[in-house]
């Protein structure tokens, strides 16, 4: 008793040290930036001018901000229908479908938006291989998909329905199965079973990965721009057009307020949907459903494999389409990026290790962005170690100042950020890149690790003490070893972000500073090569060696050494 | 269950280790020398460096004072730059468009032309030296379309693309949230029958007209283009406008995209010296070097962009020749866009330029 409330106070004094650096990214990187926007939104020249918001009101703003609002909740719709089911057949599947599904979320992060986006194009192009899969099934004529919503929407649902479906695995995993059983065993079929029973406990992290994905998709800008259809129009690209084609400072300024705004207007409105949902959730009663659910549950019992494997197969198909174009770009002979490709050869690999602009650029993403992930992943892990252990008040802000930078989107900090750094020219622009993609990095680590530390038994840190050990001890031999998976997703995460940024890169590069994303957009611009995928099929191929490492290395550790010697062997 | 320490511990001196090199490498770089210098802005990918090729390699051999070069600067950030009274280039690289509203908000000092070679400044033809700019170099908004939408003769116009009843097909055009950089309001006008010596002002609502015609045959409106360019290769598109750097390489005619120069936009870029710039002697130095007719030939033999000093053009082949925008027989076959025009106030604090961009986002956002 006395040693673990001996732990608990040494504990507190450490956990302001250890919820700092999470704290100070937050407050010198985004909201003083913020504070300066809304300054120059309202004073412009030196006195109180309002009109940058009058103007609003003429333009286009409204109606660009209810179809970018629209977009965002559509696709956050989407999201909650195929990720819940996605997460809870994850937790529920096999062990090989389960790695299967996890590596299928995991590699999809391993190409940038950029290419990934091209890769779509591929896919849907007049050539591509959807197009002779419908010749195949007979249709003759060719069908116009690229440049459509649905191949937007499609290409935007690959990249947020990881962020739904990570978040929300680790909560459903936390939920006792045995309240399904128990349900099952009073004469619930399965799916009332899961509806009644455990569906209403899920409902706040289901709250959370919905926010993710609504609030990151407000910030929307590389993937609409280059798949949408000829109406796509979103807040991010009338905010670029703001800085670097008009010049419009206070009316930049403006936008930046008002999309925080609306930002944290929905971020409220979530947290009290969570609040109301957990509220529920724990006092027992649950959200009823009506008879028809039940009926509906009742029709479908004997088809839940089929559904479960179709969806299942449709995630991992939908996540990894992109990457699996990739050979069939990386390797073209062609002067262009195109399906078929024109011939199979190595010359843009070629191209790629020759070209010198673009080794200092790789050179200089690689270090920009390993430093920042270490930032990034230190400070979240410290916040989220932290976090349980102060005060209720100051817990939340922690948290929020640690979530903050993902909900603003690295467009809205870059540009915040530039505003600044505007008027601190002899700041080296390297440290303004590892300041954006530490930032950036921040929530991510900080939820990782947050999540693996609340499924963290309680009593094993007890445990130890209580045997003697210090509370460094502890930590070192107890409590990070369990966490050190999470530890290593945050640090990649954070890795992968920078590395594949090019909002960053648009506003803050120089020529000698120039993150490799921000090179390959500016090649782009002038002729679409297929040098971006062979480039995307190295860091593809480098991550799924570190990948397949880690995994060997976690399967070696559970086997004896003899034994996975022989393997290797 | 519990894994041993050691391997967290490797892992920790690792990363500390990257982060270390990180630093020193970063820190590493923060030289700053004191040899004399130009700020000097850089053009994406080919333009670049046929920019540093042309210009700034052998302007280093030649003077010993060294060129610095940051990405391009659009002009939105450059005059935020310049108002902050910390201009981010010594030379700015700028569309015809903004040089008379910079003018205007004097952001531009007044270049000396007693520094600059006579010759050279009278070569400075169609477009002349302004008080504050001098024409840097042209380029071309062109009718790009695929072989088999015109397999018989090129096409004599804008109206030809906008013909979707005779020549069916998908459409592409400039985004307009580039400005007049796409030049697609002039080329509205221009398929609606508006000739091409009474292009200006334009008539917005008449254009606004035009496009709307052709919205729906529209597959995507582009915003560089490498995007364009990809389009018409794919055959997403088989008409619309671009550049003529790009669609003018042999690689484009192998996919089958052609242009032609009939109703083409002929633009103009400017070098100005920005006020307050850090190296302003030196600037006026890289102008007058590249001005030169060697380095004007020299950076259009790199890309399709012709010299702003027209003695340049007779350092060219023949054959090169009449690739440039500005040869004899393709200049009479276009309007040059009107820069004056573009940069006046269509209601007071607002340029035409800002009011096309806002008209088109509420066009295309409908």
């Amino acid at each position: 008793m006395s040693i673990a409330a001996t732990v608990a106070t040494r504990r507190k004094s450490w956990a302001w040290i250890a919820a700092a650096p999470a704290s100070l990214l937050t407050i010198v990187f985004v909201l003083l930036p913020f504070t300066l926007a809304l300054w120059n939104s309202f004073v412009p020249e030196g006195r109180l001018d309002a009109t940058a918001y009058t103007a609003l009101l003429d333009s286009a703003f409204l109606t660009v901000l209810r179809r970018t609002v629209g977009f965002a909740v559509l696709l956050s719709a989407a999201c909650i229908v195929l990720g819940v089911t996605a997460a809870y057949a994850l937790v529920r599947c096999a062990q090989p479908v389960r790695r299967l599904l996890l590596t299928a979320i995991n590699l999809s992060f391993f190409a940038g938006i950029l290419v990934r986006s091209y890769a779509w194009l591929a896919i849907f192009g007049h050539a591509g291989p959807v197009n002779w899969l419908l010749h195949l099934l007979g249709h003759t004529a060719h069908v116009k998909l690229s440049y459509t919503f649905p191949v937007m929407f499609l290409a935007c649902m690959q990249i947020e329905l990881p962020l739904f479906i990570l978040p929300l695995y680790g909560v459903m995993r936390g939920v006792d199965r045995s309240l399904q059983k128990a349900a099952q065993s009073l004469g619930a079929d399965p799916l009332t079973a899961w509806i009644t029973a455990f569906l209403p406990l899920v409902i706040p992290g289901i709250f959370v990965s919905t926010a993710l994905v609504f609030l990151t998709a407000l910030g929307f800008y590389a993937a609409p721009t280059l798949l949408g259809p000829p109406d796509t129009y979103m807040l991010a690209q009338e905010l670029e057009v703001r800085i670097n084609t008009l010049g419009d400072e206070s009316g930049a300024g403006a936008r930046i307020v008002v999309m925080l705004a609306l930002i944290v207007i929905a971020a409220a409105v979530f947290a009290c949907l969570y609040r109301w949902a957990r509220a529920r959730a724990s006092s027992g009663r649950g959200l009823r459903f009506g008879g028809w659910c039940e009926s509906l549950a009742q029709r479908l019992s004997p088809w839940r494999w089929l559904v479960a494997g179709t969806y299942i197969g449709a995630v991992i198909v939908l996540l990894l389409a992109p990457m699996l174009m990739l050979p069939a770009l990386a390797f073209n002979g062609g002067d262009f990026m195109g399906f078929p490709p024109h011939s199979l050869s190595l010359r843009w690999f070629h191209a790629f290790t020759a070209d010198e602009d673009l080794r200092a650029s790789t050179c200089f993403s690689l270090q920009v962005s390993l430093l920042s992930a270490a930032i990034a992943s230190v400070a979240g892990a410290a916040a989220a170690l932290t976090v349980r252990h102060l005060q209720p008040r100051a817990s939340g802000a922690l948290a929020l100042l640690s979530c903050v930078p993902l909900v603003v989107s690295s467009i809205t900090v870059t540009a915040g950020l530039y505003i600044v750094a505007l008027r601190l020219p002899w700041i080296d622009p390297s440290w303004l890149f590892v300041a954006v993609y530490s930032v950036l990095g921040l929530p991510f680590s900080y939820l990782l690790v947050r999540s693996a530390y609340a499924r963290l038994d309680a009593n094993l840190p007890l445990a130890a003490a209580s045997l003697g050990a210090s509370p460094w001890t502890t930590a070192r031999t107890v409590t990070l070893p369990i966490l050190a998976p999470s530890f290593i997703s945050a640090f990649v995460f954070s890795f992968l972000l920078a590395f594949d940024d090019v909002s960053a890169g648009l506003f803050l590069s120089t020529s000698e500073r120039m993150p490799l994303a921000m090179r390959l957009w500016e090649t782009l611009k002038f002729s679409i090569t297929p040098m971006p995928a062979a480039i995307a099929l190295l860091g593809f191929a480098a991550g799924f060696v570190l990948y397949g490492s880690v995994r060997l290395g976690q399967w070696a550790k559970q086997h004896s050494w003899s034994r996975s010697g022989k393997e290797a062997a | 269950m519990n894994m041993p320490s050691q391997p967290l511990t490797r892992r920790a001196v690792l990363r500390m280790a990257t982060s270390a090199v990180g630093i020193a490498a970063l820190s590493g770089c923060r030289t700053r020398s004191s040899r004399e210098e130009v700020i000097l802005t850089e053009g994406g990918s080919f333009w670049g460096r046929a920019q540093h090729e042309a210009f700034y390699r052998p302007f280093e051999q030649a003077t010993g004072i060294r060129v610095r070069t940051v990405p391009f600067v659009m002009a939105g950030k450059l005059r935020t730059s310049i108002e902050q009274g910390r201009p981010l280039l010594d030379v700015a690289d700028m569309s015809g468009a903004d040089v008379p509203a910079f003018v205007r908000d004097g952001l531009l000092a007044p270049i000396d032309k007693r520094a600059l070679n006579p010759a050279d400044l009278a070569a400075l033809v169609p477009l002349p030296a302004q008080e504050c700019a001098v024409p840097s170099f042209y380029a071309s908004t062109v009718l790009a379309y695929r072989r088999e939408l015109f397999p018989e003769r090129e096409p004599e116009g804008w109206a030809a693309v906008w013909d979707v009843a005779h020549r069916p097909g998908p459409r592409m055009l400039a985004s307009g949230a580039l400005g007049q950089m796409g030049a697609t309001f002039e080329i509205a006008l221009l398929a609606d029958g508006v000739s091409l010596e009474k292009l200006y002002p334009l008539d917005w609502d008449r254009a606004i007209r035009s496009l709307t015609r052709l919205r729906a045959s529209i597959a995507k409106f582009w915003l560089s283009s490498g995007e364009a360019l990809q389009l018409l290769n794919e055959g997403e598109a088989s008409a619309g406008n671009i550049w003529n750097g790009p669609i003018d390489r042999p690689e484009a005619q192998n996919m089958g995209s052609l242009f032609t120069w009939n109703q083409g936009i002929l633009q103009a870029g400017y070098w100005a010296i920005p006020h307050g710039a850090p190296h302003a002697e030196n600037a006026l130095r890289f102008l007058t070097f590249a001005l030169r007719p060697e380095q004007q030939a020299h950076f259009a033999r790199l890309i399709g962009y012709s010299p702003s000093n027209s003695a340049a053009l007779r350092l060219l082949t023949p054959q090169r020749a009449t690739h440039m925008p500005t040869a004899s027989a393709n200049l009479h076959r276009q309007v040059i866009q009107n820069y004056d025009w573009w940069a006046s106030e269509e209601q007071p604090g607002v340029t035409n330029l800002a009011h096309a961009v806002r008209l088109w986002e509420s066009w295309v956002a409908q």
